[in-house]
């Protein structure tokens, strides 16, 4: 039993070093478990077949579950140097605070209907709108290209939001494993 | 709210009789299903691992099981969220077998 023991050790490496941290032993000792049940050799190849296909599959989720998180991270900084920064002009003088606008009403109304997640990416369109009622009418941007440039700018924005927040909402509230 | 997969419905209906460990967790999940789903120590402790993030199953403690051996063994019970997470899936799940039903699918002919 010792070698079988030994040798599913050296598969739980595999598992990301949090996860190791927290469930290594009770991993071990429920594999234990199982062996000690395994009491002829027709059971043990079994087990070992269904534990290989197991651990090739959560180790999976697992890694996966910590790469999208690290993508959300990712993702936040960005979007916080691009607001410091406001690298991206949308024409006005709040250029960061309009940024910021579209990405979080983007993001509000994807975690609130994730269906329409890409319905939600123009939300950015209702700045250009909105100046076009209230502001003056794209100063700007007098040819047909430019304001499609800023329609595509304010749709990717939009994106970026949407894609946050549809990440985000996955990852905690549909936290399940596709197991 | 959003379907349960089924390993997290074989977990939180395993719980929902009483705290358990990992070991008989697995156990539980295998002879409720008829050893058509089985969960291994991976799967089972991943899955527990975001059950516990959603409040859907505490922690209850580590100690020994008496019908085992004299390993402490880390115990979990369900929550009231999680209660109520399966109980809102089986309701669906109730609700989608009637439909089937209605429709001869599962051997009754349609009235």
């Amino acid at each position: 039993m010792r070698i079988h023991e030994w040798l599913y050790r050296i598969l739980i490496r595999l598992y990301p070093a949090e996860f190791r941290r927290e469930y290594q032993a009770p991993i071990q000792q429920a594999f234990r478990d199982q062996l000690r049940n395994a009491d002829n050799p027709v059971k043990l190849a079994t087990l070992w077949i269904w534990t290989l296909s197991d651990t090739a599959r959560s180790v999976a989720t697992e890694h996966l579950e910590r790469w999208q998180s690290m993508k959300i991270v990712a993702y936040l900084l960005f979007v916080t140097i691009l607001i410091l920064l406001g690298r991206y002009e949308l024409r006005t003088d709040d250029t960061g605070m309009v940024v910021f606008f579209i990405l979080v009403s983007a993001f509000i109304l994807t975690w609130m209907n994730p269906r329409r997640r890409w319905l939600w990416s123009f939300v950015g369109w209702c700045v250009p709108a909105a100046e076009q009622f209230w502001g003056e009418p794209l100063p700007g941007l007098p040819d047909l290209k430019s304001r499609l440039m800023l329609l595509a700018f304010v749709t990717f924005v939009g994106f970026l939001g949407s894609f946050a927040a549809a990440l985000l909402k996955r990852s905690t509230t549909n936290m399940l494993p596709k197991t | 709210m959003e379907p349960l997969t089924p390993a997290v419905f074989h977990i939180l209906l395993a719980l929902a009789d009483g705290e358990r460990h990992g070991y008989a967790i697995m156990q539980d999940v295998a002879a409720a299903s008829a050893n058509t789903f089985r969960m291994g120590p991976g799967t089972l402790y991943g899955t527990l691992k975001r059950l516990l993030a959603a409040d859907l199953v505490a922690e209850a403690g580590e100690r020994e099981d008496p019908d085992m051996n004299d390993e402490r063994r880390r115990y979990y019970s369900i929550t009231p969220n999680g209660r109520q997470a399966v109980i809102s899936e089986a309701k669906r799940l109730e609700s989608l077998v009637r439909i089937a039903r209605k429709k001869s699918l599962l051997g009754v002919p349609a009235r």
